[in-house]
């Protein structure tokens, strides 16, 4: 029953990578292996950013004899990075699913449904908090300060980590569905939560950042300090870095301690799993009122509709509107900051002028890279899932569907965008010829931005789904317009590296207008092949 | 009404539906039965333009599903066997964005609503998310939604499943309602006794073919719906 169960598990995942969503087939040899390559590429390259991170911290914390702070700070950054990803899949995947209620009419023990769902959230931890920890092995290996001892240590911790990652989101996703289960908004109260707990993330990394500036100019004085803070403070995570620094005792005590919790964790969710699926007691009956109707165009009740899907399902809602809401918190922070950062980017413009002529492609880049994080057009098809047929069968054009679709991120976008826009043009002092072609990308971009996700969304459309996750977070849409979208913004900057004797202003304004063509190429192919492929779903 | 040629529809090897031809006339209650898997569904998917039929032409008031779609869907509605309607809205919501899609006036969508929603008992969930609605409850609201348009032509599939007998009583009155005022109705039905009673005209369906077609009594003559039924399919 178990073996069922996981295989069913392990099904819906491999379905989104490894089946054609068309033919019901496994995918020809070629498409996995390129898939595999794909993620392998973007495993490596987020990867990196935490080799830097391990290169700025082994050999000062090597030769000041503090080994354990390596592995402690490491941990816990591998931690963070664990629990930031897993989280918005842990509740929904646990608690949302949509055969829960067929799961639970067959004999099948409740608490076996729960374990082949921890697997899961295991399996995301582990591959998150992997992203940090295999870098920081790495680097202490490649440094020559590994030994046989530490690395099986550090291999089992690895696992230790993935499994408390996993307890930690187990239990926040159970605080939401507690919560949730007596409250009626569910959705704004599950996307406050996850946004609170997002913004606490970003502000551990920017303070990391800081530290690691700091650590560089005086290593010795604030590896002190950190050491001593989490040796009181967090007393676990100090036995964890003895653990990886390859001290057996604390080894035992972290893999003793992470187990207790493994199991304290999996009894407490699995005496409440069931109650949690089957309560739905909270939500009070809104009796209908009549009152007068609006009534709407064809245009408009169809954007409406796609709305309304975004603000009712908080995954969608923080997956998909993740850089609505950092847009205007860069925009009122660089407004805040202002003569913090004209005097951090003083020190910048001594070192030579491409800096300082940079600063408008690197504002629009950056706009363009949140605005590529917004996954809403991707997976807009694909969440039709069981209800197509409404509008398979209502008298309105597939063309006029997706152009709904299309048209939802631009609406939701802009805004943020050009306001993160000015007021980073305000910030920074860009002229004006400069600031119209930011605009203009800006602007250009976010019509590409929709009209590539949704032709991808189109292309990678799959409808049998059975929780939202699948769409929202695990298709290769909304996989490739995220990474894809990057891409491109840091291809944007790279350019410029390479024709910096070009004045930003017109580099600026070629990069729209390579962007304009594109847009509407994509744009003509959803308008007649995309409506024909949607047809035909 | 609904005019059906030489229709084919084939999965794979399969063939789903296979040269199946029917008329079905202004005022008439069209039952079509059939067993399992012979192909109902697939009709009624092809007439409500969902599915994409191989050969064949469906003509809605002379209008062709597949050259004038948009047409023939403002003249008719559909309701699936199980009714998936979005839960991310309420019943009102819904009810709404079916009738701005049909460009449905204020007044007539309020009055329409009022209507159907207070006969099947339905009005005071309709702030509710279609979410905590049950099937009967979906299915009541599909039905609402298909009725809101006032269609000429009606496609169901499965209508009787999941509504209590009080519902299903008042959906045969506003099925023969329709049908009074000059509509038509293509069902498929399971019940045989129901549709017994209530078609003027029946089709049997078997492995994709038309096995046998027309009024209750060229069908049945003295023996009862049922009895045919399973003779023909023996």
């Amino acid at each position: 029953m178990f073996k069922a169960l996981f295989k069913k598990q392990f099904m819906e995942i491999n379905r989104m990578y490894f089946m054609d969503n068309k033919t019901g087939k496994i995918r020809s040899p070629k498409a996995i292996i390129g898939f595999i390559c794909l993620m392998l590429c973007i495993f490596v390259s987020v990867g990196f950013a935490f080799v830097g991170i391990g290169m700025a911290l082994a050999d000062p914390l090597y030769y000041g004899q503090i080994e354990w702070l390596y592995f402690a700070m490491m941990g816990m950054m591998a931690i963070a990075v664990g629990v930031f990803g897993s989280v918005f899949t842990t509740y929904s995947s646990l608690y949302l699913a949509k055969d829960n209620e067929f799961l639970l009419s067959m004999p099948i023990p409740a608490r076996h449904i729960l374990t082949v769902r921890m697997i899961t959230v295991y399996l995301s931890s582990l591959l998150y908090s992997a992203l940090v920890w295999i870098p920081a092995v790495g680097v202490y290996t490649q440094r020559g300060y590994m030994n046989a001892e530490r690395m099986i240590f550090c291999i089992v911790i690895q696992i230790l980590i993935s499994a408390f990652v996993t307890v930690l989101t187990c239990i926040l996703g159970w605080v939401i569905a507690a919560i949730a289960g007596k409250i009626k908004n569910k959705s704004i109260v599950t996307a406050i939560i996850t946004v609170v707990f997002m913004g606490g993330y970003y502000f551990i990394q920017f303070r990391l950042n800081s530290f690691l500036r700091l650590f560089a100019v005086n290593g010795g004085e604030i590896a002190e300090k950190i050491g001593k803070t989490i040796r009181v403070w967090i007393y676990p995570m100090y036995q964890l870095g003895l653990a990886g620094a390859g001290n057996a005792r604390a080894f035992a005590i972290v893999a003793a301690m992470t187990i207790a919790l493994c199991v304290i964790c999996y009894a407490v969710l699995s005496a409440s799993f069931i109650k949690i699926l089957t309560t739905n007691k909270g939500a009070k009956k809104t009796e209908y009122k009549e009152k007068s109707v609006k009534t709407a165009s064809i245009d408009t009740a169809l954007i409406k509709k796609e709305l309304k899907r975004i603000v009712k399902s908080p995954t969608y809602l923080i997956n998909g509107g993740l850089g609505l809401i950092i847009m205007p918190v860069i925009g009122i922070s660089a407004i805040i900051k202002r003569d913090d950062l004209s005097a951090i980017l003083e020190q910048y413009y001594a070192q030579g002028d491409f800096f300082k002529n940079a600063i408008p492609v690197i504002v629009a880049s950056a706009i363009c890279l949140v605005l590529s994080m917004n996954i809403i057009a991707p997976p807009s098809v694909s969440l039709e899932g069981k209800n197509i047929w409404i509008l398979q069968v209502l008298p309105v054009g597939a063309e006029r569907i997706l152009r709904a679709k299309r048209r939802v991120p631009v609406i939701l976008n802009t805004v943020p965008a050009l306001f993160c826009a000015i007021a980073l043009g305000i910030t920074f002092g860009i002229d004006v010829a400069e600031f119209i072609a930011v605009l203009a990308v800006v602007i250009v971009y976010i019509f590409f931005n929709a009209a590539f996700g949704l032709f991808l969304g189109i292309k990678k459309a799959n409808l049998g789904w059975t929780n939202e996750v699948v769409p929202i977070k695990q298709s290769m849409a909304v996989f490739i317009a995220m990474f894809g979208g990057m891409g491109i913004a840091g291809a944007v900057i790279a350019g410029y590296y390479f024709l910096q004797a070009i004045p930003a202003w017109t580099y600026l304004s070629c990069v729209a207008l390579i962007f304009v063509p594109v847009t509407l190429i994509l744009n003509r192919w959803i308008k007649y092949e995309g409506a024909e492929a949607f047809r035909a779903l | 009404m609904l005019k059906i040629t030489n229709l084919s529809k084939s999965f794979g090897e399969k063939k789903a539906v296979d040269d199946l031809t029917l008329h079905i006339r202004p005022g008439e209650i069209y039952g079509f039965i059939g067993h399992n898997g012979a192909g109902k569904t697939t009709t009624l998917k092809s007439i409500a333009g969902i599915l994409r039929f191989d050969k064949g032409e469906i003509l809605i008031n002379g209008k062709s599903i597949v050259n004038e779609p948009i047409e023939c869907k403002k003249m008719m509605a559909y309701i699936p066997d199980n009714p998936d309607i979005y839960d991310f809205m309420t019943g009102i919501q819904y009810l709404n964005f079916v009738a701005d899609i049909f460009g449905i006036s204020a007044s007539d969508r309020q009055a329409r609503i009022k209507k159907y929603a207070d006969l099947f008992e339905l009005t005071s969930d309709l702030a509710q998310p279609v979410s905590a609605y049950s099937h009967g409850m979906k299915q009541k609201l599909a039905i609402i939604s298909a009725w809101i348009h006032e269609p000429k032509l009606i496609i169901m599939d499965e209508p009787f499943v999941g509504l209590d007998p009080k519902a299903a009583h008042l959906l045969k009155g506003m099925m023969r309602e329709v049908c009074d005022n000059g509509g038509a109705i293509f069902f498929s039905t399971h019940v045989l006794e129901v549709a017994e009673k209530l078609c003027d005209k029946v089709a049997v369906i078997k492995g994709g073919k038309l096995i046998v077609s027309g009024t209750m009594e060229e069908v049945k003559g003295d023996e009862s719906l049922e009895s045919v039924f399973l003779e023909l399919e023996d």
